[in-house]
């Protein structure tokens, strides 16, 4: 059997003793794209950044390509949370996008004409080379995300973390990215992306892992929407549930694209 | 204008060395400062300034003399540790960093003030010179042959901290820059974000204690962030940010060296006054531009 992209054993997190995640326990096989949803303080950006080190869990481990996080930096590619960005930090567009290169300059390194190259494929890729130049506090919403893609792009990862990358965009950026992220996935990468949107999930992901505290349910999305689940995950609080759900039981709902 | 003072500052070499020693120590500054400007830290500048101010006490007991290296190696130690304690509090959990930080470095100033007050009667160290600094008085200090030359020492160890500013720069600017964005993708793609973080801090707490003598613990924390916020409001990029403090430099040092003259009084705070004016000016200026 392949190793999996990314394993979590008993994965417990807790923000000074309140428990936050419990027991995660997951496989996600490679070259998969995995949608990661649950309410709103389900844990989602906290496994992200238990997963990437950026919290200590109170037990548990994670390995990703099979090895533990220090054996395998450089190769983890990450968007993050929209409210996690300095917007007003004085960087433009190409220097974010150049960013996704660092990995291996070590201490004294600067990047050069390939680095340049990367990033500048990148933002061709996102379609932001027209304003490379731009601060990025002066972007759109649906720009900033085109530029923390380029970014994840540019780093030529072979799992990417990706932290509500639809949020606030319009709605060509939101086709724009799902496009890219299924090209990652059909070149071999394993991508996670934490997502809101019930209705459009079933169609943008074929595997879903669905949390709340612990994992609910975690699978094909075949195996996963289910109006049990769905109901199991969200406890009823969202109105629009029993609409997906019964258009999940019409059979109207699934399908990948 | 008063044609007699320029007259008179350029006659003067020790006017030349005044001017070139405020240039160098704001540039010193500026530089790390400009970085904890834009990561948000500024706080972490006004605590290394203030808990250097017991390090300096301390080495000055200890070596008699306010030129020993030793003295600006326990400050400059004093200080980094302070700043690693508050980090490590924070990061320990129970206890907010901003209320760390005032706690720690109140304190810090505190025992040094007390030190200063106790001791500083019996031995030859004035008070109001460590914490306003006293170019004036520092400049006629110990001399150092360069070149032929006869430079004064302050001019070397400030000169020495503005190239150790820049040569941090020069060196590891794309870590800190990485680091100080997004700490998180720096963590991920192996930039050792503390690490860098903790040089950061090292060369804030080294600059500042070479600044003490020219404008004093008190007002370092001024050249820390002024020169950084006025580049901040005029540039897009770290890098104009940074050219921009070395022109904030040039120019409130010049500024300053005026000002003191007509008004007759302390250099440091006039090249400190002469910076928040250049800040007013750009701020003036952004606002305009913005409602155009
Ligand atoms: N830095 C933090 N300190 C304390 N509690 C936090 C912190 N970050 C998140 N939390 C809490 O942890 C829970 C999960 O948060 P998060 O992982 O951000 O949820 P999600 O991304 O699924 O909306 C929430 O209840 C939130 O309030
Ligand atoms: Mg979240």
């Amino acid at each position: 059997m392949n190793v999996p992209a990314l394993e979590t054993h008993e994965l417990s997190v807790s923000y000074r003793g309140k428990p936050v995640l419990h027991g995660v326990d997951i496989e996600v096989p490679p070259g998969t794209l995995t949608g990661i949803m649950g309410p709103n303080g389900a844990g989602k950006s906290t496994l992200l950044k238990a997963v990437m080190g950026v919290i200590q869990p109170d037990s548990g481990w994670v390995k990703l390509l099979g090895k533990p996080l220090g054996e395998v930096l450089g190769r983890i590619g990450y968007v993050p949370q929209r409210e996690s960005v300095d917007w007003d930090f004085p960087v433009t567009v190409f220097d974010v996008a150049l960013m996704g290169t660092y990995a291996g300059l070590g201490w004294f390194g600067r990047p050069g004409k390939a680095e340049r190259a990367r990033a500048m494929e990148a933002l061709e890729q996102t379609g932001m080379v027209d304003l490379a130049t731009r601060k990025i506090g002066e972007l759109s919403g649906g720009q900033q995300q085109r530029t923390f893609i380029a970014r994840a792009l540019a780093q030529k990862a072979e799992i990417y973390l990706m932290d509500e990358p639809f949020a606030g965009v319009d709605a060509a950026t939101e086709r724009a990215i799902i496009g890219l992220l299924g090209k990652l996935r059909d070149e071999g990468r394993t991508v996670l992306v934490v997502h809101h949107d019930l209705q459009s999930a079933p169609r943008y992901f074929e595997r879903l892992l669905l949390l709340n505290l612990r994992v609910v349910a975690h699978g094909t999305v075949e195996e996963v929407f289910q109006p049990e689940i769905l109901e199991k995950t969200y406890g009823g609080k969202l109105t629009l549930l029993s609409d997906v759900a019964r258009r999940v039981a019409r059979g109207s709902g699934g399908g990948l694209p | 204008m008063n044609w007699e003072i320029w007259q008179d500052l350029l006659q003067s070499p020790t006017s030349l060395w005044l001017m070139l020693a405020s240039a160098f120590t704001v540039m010193a500054c500026g530089v790390p400062g400009t970085f904890l400007v834009v990561r948000r830290m500024s706080l972490a500048g006004d605590a290394i300034s203030h808990s250097v101010l017991p390090g300096i006490v301390i080495g000055f007991l200890i070596s008699g003399t306010l030129d020993s290296p030793w003295i600006l190696g326990g400050a400059a130690l004093s200080g980094w540790l302070t700043v690693m304690v508050i980090g490590w509090l924070h990061r320990s959990g129970s206890v907010r960093e901003d209320a760390a930080t005032g706690i720690v470095f109140t304190a810090m100033f505190a025992i040094g003030v007390v030190l200063l007050r106790l001791y500083a009667g019996k031995v030859d160290l004035d008070p109001d010179c460590v914490l306003f600094g006293n170019l004036e008085t520092a400049i006629h200090g110990a001399r150092v042959g360069v070149f032929g030359l006869d430079v004064p020492q302050i001019v070397l160890v400030t000169g020495g901290a503005a190239v150790l500013g820049w040569a941090m720069v020069g060196l590891i600017y794309h870590r800190l820059l990485v680091g100080s964005f997004d700490p998180s993708l720096a963590a991920l793609t192996g930039q050792a974000p503390r690490r860098t973080e903790s040089i950061l801090l090292g060369v804030t707490a080294l600059v500042v204690v070479a600044a003490f003598q020219t404008v004093g613990a008190v007002m370092s924390v001024a050249l820390l962030v002024l020169p950084a916020a006025s580049g901040l409001l005029m540039c897009r990029r770290v890098p104009a940010i940074l050219g921009a403090v070395a022109g904030h430099a040039v120019i409130s040092s010049i500024g300053g060296m005026v000002i003191a003259t007509w008004a007759g009084c302390n250099l440091g705070a006039s090249v400190v006054i002469c910076g928040a004016v250049l800040l007013v000016l750009v701020w003036a200026v952004s606002l305009r531009k913005r409602n155009r």
